[in-house]
Order: C-alpha cells, then structure tokens, then sequence
C-alpha cells in the first residue's frame, strides 16, 4: 500500500493473486473478505483522513496483475462498500484503476455501486438468495 | 538520327552546350544555348519523373504492409473465435475448471483489449462488439451461483438456464467476430 498527501493506493495483489469466489463459503480469498478484511478498513481511514485533513482524499484500488477475477468477487467487495457509506460517499472517495481490463472500472463504477445503494434503500439484505 | 546525333543532342541539352549538332550529314542549330530557366524546367521534369517512381514504388510497399497488417489482425480475430469454441465446448461438457476459466477471460480480455485498440488506431475501425459481447459472457458465466460454488474444486457445471444464455452470447459473439473481419477487410 503506497500513501501520499491526497491519495491512499492499494493493489488487490497484496491480497491474493487469484481472487475467489463470491463469499467466503464459497472458497479462499473471496470478495467478501476481501472486503471485510481490506477494502472497508482502508475506506474508513480514508474517510477519516479526509476528514481531519479537510480535503478530500482518495482511496485508489487497482485491480491490474492478478490471475483475473470473477465478476461476483468485484460485485461483492465493491457492492458492499456502497452498501455501508452510500453510492455518494463511495464515488467521491474511491478510484479504480485497471489498464489491462478496464472494463471493470465502468461496471463498478456505473453498475455495481449504484445498484447495490438501492439495494439499501429498498431494504433488501445484502445476502439475497439470489446469489446465495 | 543516328546514335552519335542522338547522344550529342542530350548530352547537349543537358549540358546547355550543344548549340550545333549533325543528323546525317545535315548541321542543324538550335538558338543560342539553353537559359538557366531551361535547365531548372529540364531538371524539374526530371525530378518529378523520379518522385512519381518513388512514389509508385512506396504505395506498392504501404499496399503491401496494409496488407500485412489486416492479415494479422483478421488472424487475431479468428484465433480468438477458436479459443472461445474450445472453451465453450468444455463449460458445455461441464469439464470447466473454474479457476481456469478465470484467467481464460482475462487472457482473452487483454487479446481483445489490445486489439481493438490498434484497430481504432492504425484502421480506425471502431464500435466492434467484439469486446463487449466478451465482458458479458464474462460477467454472466463467474457472476453465477454455480460458478461460484464450483470454486472449492471440480468442474464448473452449468445450469441449462446458463446455457443457454451462454449459448446466445456466443452467437453474438461469432457474428461480432465476422462483422470485424469484414472490416478490417474493407479498411
């Protein structure tokens, strides 16, 4: 993890060089801890350094050198992030950044974030058996 | 005119010199020797003459190298179309490993990725939906329930739900495979 004035920079890498399933249930190094034990604690002390610092500062992931992933590992980590601090707080603060598949940055971005802040305001849990 | 007139003549012109020349017997004389403004024309048309053979010579080579380039991307394209009837051929089976298949899309991701990039830029082919038809089988194959469950080990095996949405995408993604030969041929 690389840190600057304005911008905290993490590499999903570090986590695991072959990203898993959806939860972790389902196998190793999945999106689900992926979040738990990284990305939220990461966004929090964004939030928190922005805060103190009053500026906006950024938490910069990319995605780049790992075998590849599942899109359900993305959808959960990055979906669960809106879920907790909104769709706002989460577009404001947070950077994706992929050069050799930067298709995932627009579905993040445009689809998974959005769509899973309703998932918020509409009351549905954000385990539905859908993807269970 | 023999060929020593012949001779005596151009090199005359060239020259500016040749005010007097003999064709057969007979001396003929040209009015005064050539001007300056002569040469430059003379040299001109000269000049010219060989910027349009070097010109011939150059499109002749880019025609050739255009060539070259489409090959390779037509190449690229079906190269790709042959993977994606072998993988599909093993998720169809239900002989998919997952883990496989999850750097088999980002393998054929970055292929397609670079490829339609230096086809906007060297063919300006561009909106090929070649690309976009892969990310959806993508997201739609590893966003499944299935698919994920299948992650502890064995092979991925599809629901006749997903197979035939696989099978639909694949369509799409064979007629966007021959679209984007057919204009790269065009190009």
């Amino acid at each position: 993890m690389e840190t600057s004035n304005s911008k905290m920079t993490y590499k999903v890498l570090d986590f695991t060089e072959y990203p898993g399933p959806r939860y972790e249930s389902q196998g190793d190094d999945s999106g689900e801890e992926f979040y738990n034990k990284v990305l939220k604690g990461l966004f929090q002390e964004v939030l928190k350094r922005s805060d103190e610092a009053k500026q906006t500062f950024i938490l910069e992931i990319n995605l780049d050198d790992t075998a590849g992933y599942a899109s359900s590992f993305l959808d959960e980590a990055f979906g669960n992030l809106s879920y907790d601090f909104t769709e706002k707080t989460v577009k404001k603060h947070l950077r994706i950044v992929s050069e050799q598949e930067p298709d995932w940055i627009e579905i993040i971005m445009d689809k998974t974030i959005p769509e899973w802040h309703k998932k918020k305001l509409n009351g549905i849990p954000r385990k539905s058996e859908s993807t269970i | 005119m023999s060929n020593n007139a012949a001779l005596t003549f151009i090199v005359g012109v060239i020259c500016g010199a040749a005010t007097y020349f003999v064709i057969d017997g007979y001396v003929f004389a040209l009015p005064g020797p050539f001007s300056t403004s002569d040469l430059v024309d003379l040299s001109g048309i000269i000049v010219n003459a060989l910027i349009g053979i070097a010109l011939v010579l150059i499109i002749q080579k880019k025609l050739s190298d255009d060539r070259g380039v489409k090959d390779y991307f037509q190449k690229e394209v079906s190269d790709i179309a042959e993977e994606y009837r072998k993988f599909n051929n093993l998720l169809f089976k239900g002989k998919l490993d997952t883990k496989y298949a999850v750097e088999w899309f980002k393998h054929i991701s970055v292929r397609l990725n670079n490829l339609e990039t230096f086809l906007l830029r060297d063919l300006r082919i561009k909106n090929l939906a070649l690309r976009a038809t892969h990310r959806e089988i993508h997201v739609y194959v590893t966003g499944s329930v299935e698919f994920n469950n299948s992650f502890k080990g064995g092979f991925y095996s599809p629901t006749a739900k997903t197979k035939t949405r696989v099978f639909e995408l694949y369509r799409e993604f064979q007629r966007a495979s021959i679209e984007a030969i057919l204009r790269i041929n065009r190009a």
